[in-house]
């Protein structure tokens, strides 16, 4: 579950990014943050998963106030918290090292990441191009690699960057199609997008975020 | 502990030619570093210029001790002489079976002067003069000192500069992983010990090369004392673990960098 409260932020130069920001979403949902470019969506993201200390508000993630805990709470709740960031970027790997890469980082033994590896790739539709080199996959492809990554340690919380960021109409349907797949009741789902949302995609709860306030669809 | 080693062994294993030439010119320096401390503390003292060799005057048979004794007290007087000393030859021949005269001549340039004094001599049946033990070729002097000292700041100052110019290219080269470790909640201790490990790994392998050298500068010429060879390669060692830690400290510095940041 998530509840943010008068969440506020504001860059160096005093700048407001966010702007008393409310926003309450249950265990298990799927919530879209809908908004143009510069917006506050991918702040509102990285606040959420602990990456950015929040300024004025409050941040409760599952249970966790995100403004009081310490660094090695925070780190904590990062391991539960799986994020696709904009413009994902794979390693110079195979598809399967990727994933490995990351299960192995987080203090997996080697059986354990690649059994977990291989069950985040079944999930996203990439088992068969798993020796790949990642880097030789095609944006889409890229992509699920990048959900595989986010989804490879069960988390609770799942935010997603711009899932669809430069796909064509098929592909965003494809991702799209991912995204409704991993719908399990129990991981909470956030992604932030410019729109528009691709048909699966649509029966989703959408919030729209604009100059850093958060309004219904 | 099990991430811990996994991601050294990756970060070690994403050294590429450009990290690895910066390493590899790093590792020259420290070594020099090390070896010019060493030198310091193994190499002899320098002498002025060559002890002369004894010069041994070997008496007739027939030489009563009455004039063994006056002959040394003349040489003694000589003013081309240290020192005299009687003794019995230690090997005799058909020449040399009376007793014998060791002398020791004050510079090696009074030697020949001083032979044929000798060979005149009617008590005297044969002369020989003895090639003194020749000095080290290399040898601590004021200059040498002043120089090794000026030489182990540079070292020390272009290891730590060519190490960080390989981390630097290393970091780079494993950016995305360390954007995705941090992503997944890895700890920047844990980030910055694998970086510091690597660092002391370098160090350690620099120390060990001058461990070697000393074996075998000690086994080509010089002996030196044991504990004076031990200690000198217990402290190099240690020396190069520190500058290793040093090294990883400013590899570690460096994950501070943007280009690491896992949300951009």
């Amino acid at each position: 579950m998530i509840q943010v409260s008068e969440l506020s932020y504001a860059t160096e130069e005093g700048l407001r990014v966010l702007d008393d920001v409310h926003l309450h979403v249950d265990q298990g949902q799927f919530v879209y943050l809908v908004g143009p470019a510069s917006s506050g969506k991918s702040l509102l993201l990285a606040l959420l998963g602990a990456f950015v200390p929040p300024q004025r508000g409050q941040i409760l993630v599952h249970g966790r106030n995100v403004a009081r805990l310490s660094r090695d709470r925070a780190l904590e709740l990062q391991r539960r918290i799986g994020v696709l960031p904009q413009g994902f970027t794979p390693l110079a790997r195979t598809v399967m090292g990727n994933v490995v890469f990351k299960l192995r980082a987080m203090g997996n033994s080697g059986e354990e990441a690649e059994e977990k590896a291989l069950s985040a790739l079944e999930t996203v539709g990439l088992i068969r191009e798993r020796a790949t080199d990642a880097l030789d996959l095609p944006p889409v492809e890229r992509l699920r690699l990048g959900l595989a990554l986010a989804l490879c340690n069960a988390p609770l919380l799942v935010l997603l960057d711009e899932p669809y960021g430069e796909l064509d109409e098929d592909e965003d349907e494809a991702v799209g199609a991912v995204l409704a797949k991993i719908r399990d009741g129990r991981t909470t789902i956030v992604a932030a997008t410019r729109g528009p949302l691709p048909k699966s995609a649509r029966g989703e709860r959408t919030l729209s975020m604009m100059d850093g306030r958060v309004t219904a669809a | 502990m099990n991430s811990f080693f996994y991601l050294e062994r990756e970060l070690l294993g994403a050294i590429r030619a450009r990290s690895g030439s910066w390493f590899g010119v790093g590792l020259v320096f420290l070594f020099l570093f090390l070896a010019t401390f060493a030198s310091l503390f193994v190499l002899p003292e320098a002498q002025g210029e060559p002890a002369p060799g004894l010069v041994i005057a070997y008496l007739s048979p027939r030489v009563s001790s009455a004039e063994i004794n006056d002959l040394s007290d003349r040489l003694r007087e000589r003013s081309d002489v240290l020192r005299v000393r009687f003794s019995l030859p230690r090997e005799l021949t058909a020449e040399r079976t009376g007793g014998q005269l060791e002398l020791t001549p004050r510079s090696v340039a009074e030697v020949p002067t001083l032979v044929r004094a000798l060979a005149a001599m009617e008590q005297v049946q044969d002369v020989e003069a003895l090639a003194a033990e020749p000095l080290p070729r290399l040898a601590m002097t004021p200059a040498l000192q002043t120089g090794l000292l000026v030489g182990l700041g540079v070292c020390a100052l272009a290891s730590l500069a060519a190490v960080r110019e390989a981390f630097r290219a290393l970091l780079a080269t494993f950016r995305q992983e360390l954007r995705l470790a941090r992503l997944a909640g890895v700890s920047e201790r844990l980030l910055m010990g694998v970086v510091g490990l690597a660092g002391l790994l370098w160090g350690t392998v620099a120390g060990l090369l001058v461990v070697v050298a000393l074996l075998f500068y000690d086994a080509s010429g010089p002996s030196l004392e044991a504990w004076r060879l031990f200690g000198v390669m217990a402290v190099s060692l240690l020396l190069g673990i520190l500058m290793g830690g040093l090294a990883g400290l400013v590899g570690a510095s460096q994950l501070s960098s943007k280009l690491f940041e896992p949300l951009r």
